[in-house]
């Protein structure tokens, strides 16, 4: 994927943990192949998460975070289809409270028609953009 | 010494047919194609027409959330498993395994983040992971 789209990718998908959770991601990182884009945010636990699993809340912390990624995802999606201008036809994620990581598969309906670039796996870190 | 090991593709089908037989095994649901890609430290499976038939007529008679249950329960029974097969056949510790699948399409995709890169015989193939954390700004 070129700079100029992870960049611009990570950019939105940082505004968007801003304004609805008020928790800035730490790294994103992206790989393309095929029809199928990779994404693995790291750090998008949010504090009061990792203190329900520091104090054996776990379970209540698993549903925080569902509530937390059913609103995030479809957000996510939406700007992957805007940003590359192509649709996503399947998206599946999940997160590890315990590391702070959530992944993610976005399926394209197309193999996006993007500039060419050398390396197909990038990684976006604040301040990049 | 690297004679030996194995390439990234041959690593990557010989987890795709394991997880076949596992998932029939374990499920009774065969997918009907599982894609595995490396990529650094880093693992993406894709498995397709992976949700059981029962799950399926949850779902088609109006019991979706009882079709995810069902889902989520399978996931969490398999995942021990299933990070123990990885493991197997790649090698290395799996420090974390993500897994999603949707009802609708039938599509699984798991992400399984190593401890290092796999021992492969073409290691360029997998690319270079070039991460930054915060205090990089």
């Amino acid at each position: 994927m070129s700079e100029s789209i992870t960049s611009h990718l990570s950019t939105r998908i940082r505004e968007l943990y801003e304004h609805e959770l008020d928790h800035q991601v730490s790294a994103i990182n992206y790989h393309l192949f095929d029809q199928t884009l990779i994404l693995i945010l790291e750090g998008t636990v949010t504090p009061p998460e990792q203190l329900l699993t520091r104090i054996s809340q776990k379970d209540l912390a698993r549903q925080v975070r569902d509530v937390l990624d059913r609103l995030v995802q479809p957000q996510i999606r939406t700007l992957i289809e805007e940003v590359m201008n192509v649709e996503v036809v399947d998206f599946l994620s999940d997160t590890a409270i315990e590391s702070g990581r959530t992944g993610a598969i976005a399926i394209f309906e197309f193999r996006p028609n993007l500039p060419p670039q050398t390396d197909r796996q990038s990684t976006s870190a604040p301040g990049s953009a | 010494m690297t004679e030996n090991l194995p390439t990234r593709g041959q690593l990557e089908r010989t987890l795709s047919q394991r997880l076949l037989a596992f998932y029939r095994q374990q499920i009774g649901q065969q997918p009907s194609k599982v894609t595995c890609q490396f990529f650094a430290e880093k693992l993406a499976i894709i498995l397709e027409d992976s949700i059981t038939p029962a799950e399926q007529v949850l779902a088609q008679e109006g019991k979706k959330d009882l079709a995810e249950q069902v889902r989520n329960g399978l996931d969490e029974a398999t995942r021990p498993l299933l990070k123990s097969l990885i493991e197997e056949t790649i090698g290395i510790e799996v420090v974390d395994l993500l897994s999603d699948a949707t009802l609708d399409t039938g599509r699984t995709g798991i992400i399984a983040i190593f401890e290092t890169s796999p021992a492969v015989r073409n290691p360029e193939s997998l690319g270079t992971t070039r991460s930054r954390d915060r205090s990089a700004r």
